[in-house]
């Protein structure tokens, strides 16, 4: 069976059955994972870790957006 | 209790063609009358969400009047980058306000981090079986 006509049976499937699929699939591919880190690769690492300051400004902002909506409900 | 939603991880592969699992969530973005769908990488080692330029223009959002400025780190450091926020809504839960660092970057991900992804979605992690799953914080939860 080729993969356009196993990706047609696979549409077909009802929504628990393409979570199961997609489960297994995700299964198979995380047991062919042989080496995480390889040497010499490059990796990005994007996450803002320590940004305090930019969390303490975003609070500030979603506080600033609370107050203004209850006052546009009331 | 409001049910909690399971999502798969979606898979990627590295240039040297190794096979990379990541817990990236579907949801929709709303700012005034413009709605647009994004995935956002799930990273609870995050401080605050960030999000791509090119997602807040989609937005409509104006670089111009958004404020005040936000200090990133590590790798988007030198990043410059402003606070927004904007309603979005995941599954059918129900709507909810989230706080970005909007940057002028187009080459990093839609990142949902502890301000204030975290605060507002319990979120479980089942990495050796393929999916995490998401539920609103309980009323009354703290932040």
């Amino acid at each position: 069976m080729s993969v356009e006509e196993l990706l047609g049976e696979l549409r077909k499937l009802d929504r628990a059955d393409k979570l199961r699929a997609m489960e297994l699939l995700v299964l198979e591919l995380a047991s062919e994972e042989q080496a995480l880190l390889t040497p010499g690769s490059h990796y990005e690492v994007w996450s803002p870790y320590d940004a305090s300051d930019a969390a303490k400004t975003l609070n500030r902002l979603l506080e600033t957006d609370k107050s203004s909506r209850a006052a546009q409900d009331a | 209790m409001l049910e909690g939603l399971r999502f798969p991880y979606s898979a990627a592969r590295t240039d040297h063609g190794e096979a990379l699992l990541r817990a990236q969530l579907p949801l929709t973005l709303m700012l005034g009358s413009k709605t647009v769908q994004v995935v956002g990488l799930l990273d609870s080692g995050a401080d605050v969400n960030v999000l791509p330029h090119s997602v807040g223009i989609e937005l409509g959002a104006e670089w111009s009047e958004q404020a005040p400025q936000v200090r990133l780190s590590g790798n988007l450091a030198s990043l410059e980058a402003r606070g927004i926020i904007v309603s979005a809504a995941v599954g059918q839960l129900p709507t909810l306000r989230l706080a970005f660092a909007w940057t002028r970057s187009e080459d990093v991900p839609l990142i949902l981090g502890q301000v204030n992804f975290f605060a507002e979605f319990d979120v479980c992690f089942f990495r050796s079986q393929g999916y995490f799953e998401l539920r609103p914080k309980a009323p009354g939860g703290g932040t």
